[in-house]
């Protein structure tokens, strides 16, 4: 197309016309009014309302106060940067015939009071006005983006209120449709930004945002503008060649040359053995330094006017470098050799530079002129005739339904008469030739109707929540995935597109949940979470619940929880402590109990069948009342759900769990996730356990453990109580009951990453060696690494019938022996930690730190308590116990007595921890 | 049709007996034979260090962290061998070393003095001998134990964290550690060693794999002071002086000769072993010490290959004071991923396997292989050493002068590897030197070959299908790759 801009509403006006005739059919599509309304065989009311609020009908016709809150106006989209949005050739063409460019748009023809020439010469006028606001960014794209474009457009949920965009695709009437012509509208860049946050340019939330984060919203808006040709902005030399490293292709003879848009390799038919050299023009904004940036599968370099900034070179997966450098303003050559051997073929060519950040290269290169293009010319911009735009899209109307920050200036508005002076069909309803145009149909205008003699009418609107959420899942169109009291849930022709990658879940895992009863279910909280953020909670389920914000569905959740919430569970009797609860609660949660880790993730962790949704983040997510009557039953609130109940018909298959009680049994599992994800993780998580088990001899496992470091000496003793010796800190910072140590993640592949332990009741104490010398009570207790401050790992000894190992090290020439060793009492035993110190000539100033916390407090009876989490007690040769502030802790220090013994000064101190 | 028909008659005839005659052939383990230690059930013993205690147990550690003793090692059968658990718990050792009543262990995080105070078979104290380097729980961060040296050092190679960088204190250097525990850094620029080992002099090797810096696996020596050619790990040079400042960098994408003439420090691999022709990941390093009771190669060394679960054999000389040489096939067929090796002075060879993390040929998990010499003697090429125009081969039997006179017998081409920062690479510089001339020696145990076009700083690689032995039998194996980084004057 190579017009030029005044002839260009001409021609969009004859194409109009062109469309006429198919334009008759198409009344504006709002999905829910068409779902449950337009077939109907009754005037509505609610339908009605609805439409008022879904046509805007009431940013010009005023509505009365008291019916303000029932009717939610879907604003027409925000046109401040439409400049940036929508290519500039477009526009005229758009306003002059709505419903010809996007049949079943709820945008009115509203220019056709006037016909002929001022009504073109109007239209104009607002088109420059609001390309005036700015300007598209072109950008290419590659057949695997458009593909994985596709991917995504019919999983994450798009197809759920759109119909598939291709020709022999099925149309449905409740699809929100497009544009015709979409690449006529938008480039890649543009529609991206848009579909990174439509909430921006469309307030109301009618179309959410679905979170393509990313790289996803640049492939969805590829896979949409798929059939869009650039025009060419680099010329190309491609080569069948087989290379291990770039060539000096000067010598070589390409076998085909061309022009193409971008750094696209795929030029030729080749995917592997081939290369490509880019020839092209960069033309830069202003002097200033940029970074250029290459990625490349496989060799690649550039070359900016003739130098050489950059390679890649040989055979790789895509490799990054970049480049800075000073540029001046204008036209540099530059040149991009390219070469793949096998496997994947990339290319990226990336710049940023002053004032913009980093973005596809081909936005700053020279387009080469084309006749090939299908795209309308853009207008250049007259300022004159914006500023005259400007005032007549005030005076026109457009003002009353766009926001538009160029346009809000207090001048006099278009207005129509209230909805309550209105006559009985006419206006917008009789199709006049003076109203905007909506072609409306038959039943939209019945039900338009009907509201507007009830609004005469004066009669008091009677609304009760259920209906307001009926009213508000219709207005949001939620009722296209979720069903609720046996409304709504994916339309039959829809459903296939609603997937999984767990079939063996069953509909559970593809089908976005039932809705019914939701406000017993989920925490107010959490479900005004999801809809402000979105959510993607379930990681079997290719559809994303999108985010509405809170603008726009408010305080839904309390309407939810208002009319479905249940309180049935009797309040439970305190018969155990929490300690105990929690160890039981994980117990029964992992695989030596009810196994629900088989099917349900707990944080980063996978389950090790399904994955089923995280059980770390449950009670945040849930009340507890609904939690505690599912779990027993689950089929009862969420019929056809795969999940199994652990008490079949209330019969307890772990007896000897908590006296065998349901109730307890339930709540356990309760308290335990309660602690979310600073609970321990439950066992039998991953797919390598290789759990360590004791029997009559303390094992010993050395390997890198989470919080005892890389030199850490894990044991495991037959008391059932666990800890982990810190060789390189000469310390003993993890104390656990219960199961010792799970070695899978060590003992299969290459062994790397740290362990957490396998236990109950993990006990973190502070990372220090125990002693140290104090020369004044204001000297701090030494940090740093305690072989730089004269301690010496010597090793340990296996000793005592259950050989339980004895770590030997030594301080400033006093030979320290470190002696963990559980007491063979009850389920939580304590652990007495025996120390034995040697010196040949006694130490001065030799303290033991007993502990150091935030809340530590000293008993009566001298014992140190944190909370009611740890009781440590120290016997033996040593002083008056001293607390002192640490910064915002506290430390108990206890001074060291020695005694002589056999020419030597010792000391044996035995350090108790009760936790 | 008929085309067809004639042309797998043909085949028949022509294939048939050359199959039958190559049947009929010696294999390696007619001179070799294997037989697998018979690890219990329940026992995951992936074998990664292997000593003789002096009761003539043999000492076997795991990567799991055990030691067991396994009592008669050397029996006939495997019915009469047993095993012990000496130790448990330990980290992932790579290397066991005994002296004066205690087993020394290397484990990723310091060299261990396991002393068994009640004789019972069953380690009692653990000490700390040595932690003089850091880990940081990368799964690359190794730690490959010698032998004690004449002087009571263990030798500790240490892996860099991953491939490329040194995040932990002397990861890609070789520290000595002496029997008071104290610590000597070596030498730099090691990447990831597979294996640690003497030559019968007495001089420490190790085996460094394929990746940045190591276009192939190779056998490096570890000469005091040198740099081994990743400069990686080269930041610890601030931590030290005891190898004296920090060399210059090797420059990328340059040749291993070309840095070596450049940098002083830099000793150039004594073997390369050309990838996926020798193997794919070289291990664990042994020398012939049995005087002729392993067969005819004494004093030479052998090295395993995780990948091709194989032990090649090394022939060394020194040239211009530095170490180089041929590298041949050996004995293939190992039950798992080769990775430790032993060789007992009564000439047996125990090979420990495992194929965890890195796959091999061998499809076992784990084993530990034992093999012996059959007293038959193969016929292998011996030595393959440097002339100033050529080479020359010496045999282990006498040749078939006819067929190791005719050059037609050899083929010889040279190529060498991109010494570069980036992951392996190539081998690159192909050319094809003319053998012009084969003289036999007097007593037809050897035989001189003179070439045109040596080429400095590449892999010789020699074929010899053509030769005989005086019985008209072929080579056992018949190729050879000689490392010629220096040619004699």
């Amino acid at each position: 197309m190579k017009n030029t801009h005044q002839f260009l509403s001409v021609t969009a006006f004859v194409y109009a016309c062109m469309l006429l005739t198919e334009v008759l059919n198409a009344a504006p599509v709002v999905p829910g009014y068409n779902r449950f309304f337009s077939e109907s065989e009754e005037a509505s009311v609610d339908a009605g309302l609805l439409l008022l609020g879904e046509l805007n009908c009431t940013s010009c016709h005023a509505i009365p106060d008291e019916l303000k809150d029932q009717i939610s106006v879907k604003a027409a989209p925000d046109l401040s940067s439409i400049g940036g949005r929508v290519r500039s050739g477009y526009l005229a063409g758009f306003i002059t015939s709505p419903q010809s460019h996007k049949p079943g748009t709820t945008m009115p023809d509203v220019m056709q009071d006037v016909g002929g020439k001022s009504r073109e010469e109007r239209i104009n006028h607002i088109a420059h006005f609001l390309a005036s606001t700015g300007a598209v960014g072109e950008s290419n794209f590659t057949a695997e983006t458009v593909n994985k474009g596709r991917q995504l457009f019919t999983t994450v949920g798009c197809m759920a209120c759109h119909d598939l965009p291709e020709e022999d695709a099925v149309k449905l009437p409740t699809s929100v449709p497009f544009p015709k012509d979409l690449s006529s509208k938008y480039t890649v860049t543009s529609l991206r930004y848009f579909l990174e946050d439509p909430l921006k340019v469309r307030h109301s939330g009618r179309m959410p945002n679905l979170n393509l984060g990313g790289d996803q919203a640049n492939q969805v808006a590829a896979y949409l503008l798929r059939d869009l040709q650039l025009p060419p902005n680099l010329s190309f030399k491609y080569y069948e060649v087989t290379l291990q490293n770039l060539p000096d292709f000067s010598k070589m003879k390409p076998n085909l040359e061309g022009e193409v848009s971008g750094f696209n390799v795929e030029v030729g038919p080749r995917r592997d053995n081939f290369a490509v050299v880019f020839n092209g023009i960069l033309t830069l904004p202003k002097d200033g330094k940029y970074t250029l940036h290459i990625g490349s599968d496989d060799g690649a370099r550039m070359l900016i006017d003739g130098q050489e900034i950059m390679k890649v070179d040989g055979i790789h997966p895509v490799v990054r470098k970049n480049y800075q450098m000073d540029l001046k303003a204008g036209d540099h050559t530059i040149v991009v050799e390219y070469f793949e051997a096998g496997g994947g073929q990339e290319l990226y060519c990336d710049i940023e530079g002053p004032g913009f950040g980093k973005q596809d290269m081909s936005t700053f290169l020279k387009v080469k002129p084309s006749e090939d293009s299908n795209l309308p010319e853009p207008l250049m911009v007259d300022l004159e005739m914006a500023k005259r735009g400007k005032d007549l899209f005030l005076s026109n109307g457009c003002a009353n339904c766009h926001k538009m920050d160029k346009a809000e200036v207090d001048l006099p508005r278009y207005s129509a008469q209230p909805l309550v002076a209105l006559k009985d069909n006419s206006g917008c309803l009789s199709g006049g030739e003076k109203t905007p145009k909506y072609n409306l149909s038959d039943s939209q205008k019945r039900d338009l109707s009907a509201a507007l003699a009830f609004i005469k009418s004066g009669d008091k609107l009677q609304r009760d929540a259920k209906s307001q959420i009926a009213t508000t899942m219709t207005r949001f169109n939620c009722y296209a995935c979720h069903q609720r009291d046996g409304v709504g849930g994916p339309e039959k022709q829809r459903n296939s597109f609603f997937d999984t990658n767990q079939k063996e879940m069953g509909d559970e895992a593809r089908i976005p949940p039932h809705l019914t009863g939701v406000g017993d279910k989920l925490q107010g909280e959490w479900m005004k979470h999801v809809l402000e953020n979105g959510a993607k909670d379930r990681p079997y389920m290719f559809t994303k619940m999108p985010r509405f914000s809170s603008a726009n569905v408010g305080d839904i959740h309390e309407l939810f929880a208002q009319v479905d919430e249940q309180k049935k569970q009797p309040e439970l009797e305190n018969l155990f402590s929490e300690k105990k609860m929690k160890v039981a609660g994980r117990r029964l949660v992992g695989s030596r109990g009810y196994s629900c880790v088989k099917c349900h993730t707990f944080g980063p962790h996978k389950a090790t069948g399904v994955q089923a949704i995280a059980l770390d983040t449950m009670t945040k997510r849930l009340k507890h009342d609904w939690f505690s009557r599912y779990i027993v039953d689950p089929p009862a609130l969420r019929p056809g759900t795969r999940m199994p109940s652990a008490w079949p018909n209330g019969q307890v298959l772990l007896p000897a769990v908590l006296d065998g009680s349901v109730q307890q049994q339930v709540e356990s599992i309760w308290l335990y996730l309660t602690d979310g994800d600073k609970a321990q993780i439950p066992q039998g998580l991953g797919g390598n356990s290789m759990e360590l088990y004791v029997f009559d001899e303390a094992v010993i496992y050395r390997n890198f453990i989470q919080g005892a470091g890389s030199r850490a000496i894990g044991v495991g003793y037959p008391e059932k109580a666990n800890i982990a010796f810190d060789a390189n800190q000469m310390s003993l910072p993890l104390l656990w009951h219960g199961a010792f140590i799970d070695a899978g993640k060590h003992w299969t592949g290459r062994g790397q990453g740290y362990q957490v332990p396998l236990g109950d009741n993990l006990l973190t104490l502070p990372n220090q060696p125990a002693f140290a010398i104090l020369d004044s009570q204001e000297t701090l207790w030494p940090t740093g690494k305690p072989k730089e401050n004269g301690y010496r790992f010597g090793g340990y000894a296996l000793e005592g019938d259950k050989r339980k190992p004895t770590f030997l090290y030594s301080y400033n020439g006093v030979d320290i022996h470190d002696r963990p060793n559980p007491e063979d009492d009850g389920e939580f035993p304590a652990v007495n930690r025996e120390f034995k110190l040697t010196s040949d000539s006694e130490p001065e100033h030799f303290y033991l730190r007993a502990h150091v916390a935030k809340d530590v407090v000293q008993r009566d009876d001298g014992a140190v308590v944190v909370g009611d989490e740890l009781v440590i007690k120290v016997s033996g040769d040593v002083g008056e116990p001293i607390l002192r502030k640490a910064g915002d802790q506290t430390e108990v220090l206890l001074p060291v007595k020695w005694k002589r013994a056999g020419g030597k000064f010792v000391a044996e101190i035995i350090q108790r921890y009760e936790w | 049709m008929k085309r067809m028909l004639i042309s797998a008659i043909l085949l028949g005839l022509v294939v048939n007996p050359v199959l039958a005659q190559d049947d009929a052939l010696p294999t390696e383990a007619d001179y070799y034979p294997m037989m697998a230690l018979p690890i219990p059930d329940g026992v995951v013993l992936e074998a990664s260090a292997i000593e003789m205690m002096p009761s003539g147990k043999l000492a076997v550690a795991s990567r799991r962290g055990d030691i067991y003793l396994v009592d008669k090692p050397l029996a006939e059968t495997a019915e009469e061998m047993e095993f012990g658990l000496f130790a448990g718990g330990l980290h992932e050792v790579l290397g066991l070393a005994y002296r004066d009543g205690a087993l020394y262990a290397t484990q990723r995080g310091e060299v261990t003095k396991i002393v068994d105070t009640d004789k019972d078979d069953i380690g009692d104290i653990f000490y700390s001998v040595s932690d003089g380097w850091e880990i940081d729980g990368d799964y690359h961060e190794y730690a490959f134990g010698s032998k004690f040296d004449k002087d009571g050092n263990i030798w500790v190679v240490l892996c860099l964290t991953g491939s490329f960088n040194s995040n932990s204190l002397y990861r890609g250097w070789c520290l000595r550690i002496t029997p008071e525990g104290e610590v000597i850094p070596t030498c730099s620029g090691i990447r990831s060693p597979g294996g640690i080992g003497m030559n019968a002099v007495g001089d420490v090797f190790y085996t460094d794999n394929q990746g940045p810096w190591n276009g192939t696996c190779s056998l490096k020596w570890l000469r005091p002071g040198s740099f081994q050619g990743h400069p990686g790990g080269n930041r610890w040079y601030e931590n030290t002086d005891a190898i004296g400042p920090r060399p210059q960098d090797p420059q990328s994408g340059s040749r291993i000769m070309a840095e070596a003439d450049k940098i002083p420090e830099y000793e150039p691999p004594a073997i390369l072993f050309p990838y996926k022709k020798m193997g794919q990941s070289a291990s664990g390093v042994v020398t012939d010490t049995t005087k002729g009771k392993f067969g005819p190669f004494a004093g030479q060394m052998f090295v395993g290959d995780q990948t091709f679960s194989t032990m090649m054999r090394v022939a060394l000389e020194k040239v211009d004071g530095h170490y180089q040489g041929a590298c041949f096939p050996f004995r293939s067929g190992f039950g798992s991923g080769s990775l430790s090796a032993h060789i007992d002075p009564s000439g047996a060879m125990f090979v420990g396997g495992t194929n965890r993390g890195w796959g091999s040929r061998g499809n076992k998990p784990y084993a530990l292989d034992r093999i012996v010499w059959s007293g038959k003697l193969p016929f292998e090429v011996h030595t393959m050493s440097a002339r100033k125009d050529g080479f020359e081969l010496k045999f282990t039997q006498p040749v078939d002068e006819t067929t190791v006179t005719n050059i037609e017998s050899y083929k010889m081409s040279t190529y060498t590897y991109i010494f570069q920062s980036s992951y392996g690479s190539p081998e690159v510089d192909h050319t094809e030197p003319t053998i012009t001339r084969a003289v036999v020696s007097d007593d037809g145990m050897a035989v001189r070959l003179f070439v045109d076009g040596l080429q400095r700083g590449h892999v010789h690689e020699l074929h010899m299908d053509g030769i005989r032995n005086s019985d008209g039998l072929p080579l056992l194996h018949a190729q050879a790759y000689y490392t010629l980084n220096y040619i004699p004057k």
